[in-house]
């Protein structure tokens, strides 16, 4: 695989697979933002779709020294924020839970693995739809996307101790409602 | 060593840390004094020996009664401590209280599979047709940057679709009224006041005063100005009629000639014609007869 530097160097003089090559190895990651955000698989997917059109109109603008991820995740993250907008001004007719037809990217080797992970990502997820937005986002962020805190700081405009203590709370926030559902989870 | 030289240097007997000459001498004393031997023996013996065992809930109790649990507490240590970032002498303190309290246990160990699982969800694959629907919708436009009017143009799309465009398009314009109309240095500052006024002072009564006021004088100025203006146009009327009559005049006369002689010629043909016809009729008439 190319390493990202020459993958996003390609991608900035026009080369349409290097493109292609930079959506395949991302989109997973993108649409599994855009779901945080949207709550709605069929939202996401379109949410998605706007992420990687924004990321494609502004690329020439990504600094090489920065780091790619935060950058991506910084304008993913404007995208959702707009979509939601959107939707505030245009509420869904129905509910906003995530579809089940979503699959985890990961390569679970069993069916009883498969379905497994499944039972456990849902029970997180119904844990998160129960928590404030701020506390979604940041877990989001820090816990599912991996950002370090400076990056989460810079991109939130909160200060650092602030999001740490956040990011904290918002765990044991949702530690304390993935028992109350389930009260062998990690035991 | 006296019994309270012992008392005083029993902690440290006990933990082991007396000098070797201080610890024979109380070590001596301990088996030559009944009272210090029972004291002794119950300060170092610890509770799995059967000494003194607190009873189940008494440390709950105290804290209960005292900084009412340290539960609150751990809970600030925990993810520092599931994270490995926690300090050592603030871990050790915390080890203790997860071995002897469930729930911050349970916790601990939610957090911990939490750290595992959380992760996995940084990638969900999307439909087969994602892919597809990107690249038709990103190589098939323009290249990168679109122009500073399309983007301009997004902008204020998206300025307008906020929900809250309303309100703050009302909360700028109240600002601007308040600028123009509400502060005192403002420039229109007397304006609400002084149509306040007018109206509260029945303006249809105002009017009429004011017309009353004017109408002499529209009286007195408008007719000998009207007077003049229509004697100077019907001067000007009657200048442009005599010019007209006298343009027109020898024209008139040419044209009356010009038809006089046309009409005598007209005339004059059609006797000719009617002569020349009669003798033709008479001739057609007698060759019929023949």
């Amino acid at each position: 695989m190319l390493d990202l530097t020459t993958l996003l160097e390609r991608c900035r003089q026009g080369d349409d697979l290097a493109w292609e090559a930079l959506v395949r190895q991302y989109q997973s990651r993108v649409y599994a933002m855009a779901l945080h955000y949207m709550r709605n698989a069929e939202e996401a997917r379109d949410v998605a779709q706007d992420i990687f059109v924004r990321i494609y109109q502004r690329l020439e603008t990504f600094q090489s020294d920065q780091a790619f991820l935060p950058w991506m995740l910084r304008l993913a993250r404007n995208v959702c924020i707009d979509g939601l907008r959107h939707r505030k001004a245009r509420p869904l007719a129905n509910g906003v839970a995530i579809d089940d037809a979503v699959q985890i990217a990961s390569t679970a080797p069993t069916p009883e693995q498969i379905s497994e992970t499944r039972s456990c990502r849902d029970l997180l997820y119904r844990a998160m739809d129960r928590m404030s937005e701020a506390d979604r986002e940041i877990l989001m962020l820090k816990e599912i996307q991996g950002l370090m805190i400076e990056e989460i700081s810079s991109l939130l405009k909160v200060p650092a101790g602030t999001v740490k203590s956040r990011c904290n709370r918002a765990r044991l926030d949702l530690a304390e409602r993935v028992r109350r559902l389930d009260p062998s989870y990690g035991a | 060593m006296d019994c309270r030289t012992f008392i005083e240097r029993l902690d440290d007997l006990i933990s082991g840390t007396l000098r070797p000459s201080e610890r024979r001498a109380a070590e001596a004393h301990r088996a030559a004094c009944a009272e210090c031997r029972d004291l002794g023996n119950l300060l170092a013996a610890s509770p799995g020996e059967g000494g003194a065992a607190a009873p189940p809930g008494f440390l709950g109790g105290v804290l209960e009664r005292t900084s009412g649990g340290s539960c609150r507490s751990a809970h600030r240590r925990l993810c520092d401590h599931v994270d490995g970032v926690l300090d050592a002498v603030d871990d050790e303190l915390l080890r203790p209280h997860l071995n002897d309290c469930p729930e911050c246990a349970g916790l601990a160990l939610s957090l911990v599979r939490m750290k595992i699982d959380l992760p996995a969800l940084a990638e969900l694959q999307p439909d087969g047709r994602f892919l597809a629907d990107v690249l038709a919708r990103t190589t098939a436009r323009e290249r990168f940057t679109p122009g500073w009017a399309a983007r301009l143009a997004e902008g204020w799309q998206r300025l307008l679709q906020r929900p809250r465009f309303a309100f703050e398009g009302a909360y700028l314009g109240s600002i601007i009224l308040v600028m123009l109309f509400g502060s005192p240095t403002s420039p229109l500052a007397g304006v609400p006041q002084r149509a306040l006024d007018l109206v509260r002072s029945n303006p249809v009564a105002g009017l009429r005063t004011a017309g009353e006021e004017v109408a002499p004088w529209i009286h007195i100025t408008v007719p000998p100005q009207w007077k003049e203006k229509g004697a100077e146009l019907a001067g000007r009327t009657r200048e442009l009629a005599d010019d007209v009559a006298r343009r027109s005049s020898g024209r008139l006369e040419e044209l009356e000639q010009d038809l006089g002689t046309l009409w005598e010629r007209l005339t004059s043909e059609r006797a000719t014609n009617d002569t020349n016809g009669t003798a033709t009729g008479a001739d057609r008439v007698e060759g019929e007869d023949q």
